[in-house]
């Protein structure tokens, strides 16, 4: 069930109403009605892995309880194994396997390895990370042991279930101790944000993925330099404006339900570092990889080596987070070799040099942000050397991008140069319009971006991990 | 132990506006409705990609004559409308 579309549209009416009229006094019927509806939403995709998620949300539980009667060892070592053991199954197992064979069959011993198609349930890399984060912050003490109920609602709450932003226990179970109290500055900034996403997916992002970038990447050898150079910039404004409007969604889908969830994006694309891009991207991985693995790792203790050290093994294994690909490891190492080269100048650089020029430091980082783009959404290693190679090769041709499409991938990095305060601002403006002008207004926006939209709905990028 | 963070909702309260859960429903209400009207091409092409049957049958049926009544109507001619300029503008080279 994807967010834009008519079948969510109904099925979240349903539950807004729902939870809103039968759960308004009984905060346990309103969470029970929540888990339920997270359930039919996740059970859209494939019913058996409801019962992965609720297992999922037992483990996690009872290794909770058990950190918590018994001491942090060895309850949390078991608990972190145990939620690497399901995801390392779904996701790398496969892999694992396709890499192996190689090798086995060099020694004669491949020949009985089995050919195991494991399916990739729906967002299994965000509920692990979020069960993982609570059982380190029970045994931290940063945050209180959930009740079933709650730590499965957790696990389960549809808005931020498939694709983040990943929303820890310390977030999220204090609010579910009552039953949340609505604002209209809540709900207007909710209702913005789910218009604000839906222009950015419907329009933006499938648009360019469907009529520009899919094609390039999938053919890289027939096309221009200068296709290949666009393409690139193209794919750099898809991947914003498709994750940023599931993360925008999520946000507000939960702020109509009453539930405040944290900022995922921050205009990335105008950082003028890959430090700074990385407070403004994926906010809520980017700091959960901070505080979990960065620091776990020693974080910046032990002398600039061992901080390059941590950089680079975080971002590596954040690469891999993203999927079982060698694409995805080299995209995270060149992340993880800038942030350090980065640290490396920042200790190094002799007093008195000046810093790069503001627009150029955010027209580098944007660049060196499009080359990891690059080996992030090409489907193997070959394609992406493939696609560098003709960048390099400065080969002319034709060009295939339309006025139109030149508009969006304009408008789309236009978007990170508005005053960041617009939104809000809109928001609390729309707060005071009474309410059939909203709903005019918010039908006929509706009515135009359907309009505009390409036809059928393309999966969020982010559903894939 | 709850967390400080920040979220894009956090906004002050409007003074002077009560019953914020009413204000968002009533929202909802309006726009829904005004999208039956205007936008019936969209409940219609939903309900002939639901899987046949029975049900998705009798739905069509009423679908289609809804759609039939707002275009007579011409409640469906501004989003027609929209949608070829952007046909128009996804054409040009």
């Amino acid at each position: 069930m994807l967010f834009p579309t008519l079948t969510f549209g109904i099925f979240f009416l349903i539950v807004f109403a729902l939870v809103w009229t039968l759960g308004a006094r009984d905060n346990e019927w309103r969470k029970l009605l929540l888990l339920v509806a997270s359930w039919v939403f996740y059970g859209a995709w494939d019913w058996r892995f409801v019962l992965l998620l609720i297992a999922s949300a037992f483990i996690n539980w009872g290794f909770a309880r058990a950190i918590t009667l018994h001491g942090r060892q060895p309850w949390l070592a078991l608990g972190v194994i145990a939620n690497l053991a399901i995801l390392g199954f779904f996701k790398y197992f496969g892999f694992f396997l396709e890499e192996l064979a190689p090798v086995l069959l060099r020694f004669g011993l491949g020949r009985d390895l089995p050919l195991l198609q494991v399916v990739l349930p729906v967002g299994i890399s965000f509920f692990t990370f979020q069960g993982m984060s609570y059982l380190i912050d029970i045994a931290r003490g940063k945050t209180k042991p959930a009740s079933l109920l709650d730590i499965t609602l957790l696990m389960s709450f549809f808005p931020h279930l498939v694709a983040g932003p990943i929303v820890r226990a310390s977030h999220l179970v204090p609010q579910f101790a009552s039953v949340p109290k609505l604002t209209r500055g809540m709900a207007a900034a909710g209702l913005a944000l789910i218009l604000w996403g839906l222009f950015k997916k419907a329009v933006v992002a499938s648009e360019l993925s469907v009529t520009f970038v899919d094609p390039i990447f999938f053919d890289p050898a027939s096309r221009s330099a200068a296709d290949l150079l666009l393409g690139a910039y193209g794919y750099a404004v898809q991947i914003y404006c498709d994750f940023s409007a599931y993360s925008d969604m999520a946000v507000g889908l939960a702020a109509l339900l009453g539930y405040r969830f944290p900022r995922n994006f921050d205009q990335p694309y105008r950082s003028e570092s890959l430090q700074d891009f990385w407070r403004r991207w994926h906010i809520s991985l980017s700091s959960w990889l901070r505080d979990y693995l960065y620091i776990s790792l020693g974080g910046n203790r032990g002398g600039l080596w061992m901080i390059c050290r941590n950089l680079l093994i975080t971002m590596v294994l954040g690469g891999i987070w993203h999927g079982a690909k060698w694409t995805f490891v080299i995209w995270g190492a060149l992340h993880g070799l800038v942030l350090a080269a980065e640290r490396i100048w920042r200790d190094v650089k002799p007093a008195g040099w000046p810093s790069l020029p503001r627009p150029l430091a955010i027209l580098l980082t944007f660049h060196i942000v499009t080359l990891g783009w690059i080996f992030f959404r090409a489907p193997d290693f070959a394609t992406a050397m493939a696609y560098l190679g003709g960048i390099a090769s400065l080969r002319s041709g034709s060009v295939a991008l339309t006025p139109l499409l030149a508009l969006l991938i304009v408008g789309g990095m236009a978007i990170h140069f508005v005053p960041p305060g617009l939104l809000p601002r809109l928001a609390g403006r729309v707060a005071r319009l009474p309410a059939p002008a909203l709903g005019l207004a918010m039908g006929g926006l509706v009515l135009v971006i359907d309009a505009m939209r390409f036809q059928g709905v393309a999966e969020f990028i982010y559903y894939q991990f | 132990m709850a967390d400080s963070f920040e979220s894009p909702v956090d906004l002050a309260d409007v003074p002077g506006t009560a019953a914020p859960l009413r204000w968002a429903a009533t929202s909802l209400a309006v726009a829904t409705l005004f999208l039956l009207a205007t936008n019936s091409i969209a409940l219609k092409s939903w309900v002939d990609e639901q899987t046949p049957g029975p049900w998705q049958s009798r739905a069509a049926v009423v679908a289609t004559d809804w759609h039939a009544r707002m275009t007579a109507l011409g409640l469906a001619t501004p989003r027609a409308a929209l949608n070829r300029l952007w046909l128009d503008a996804q054409a040009q080279r």
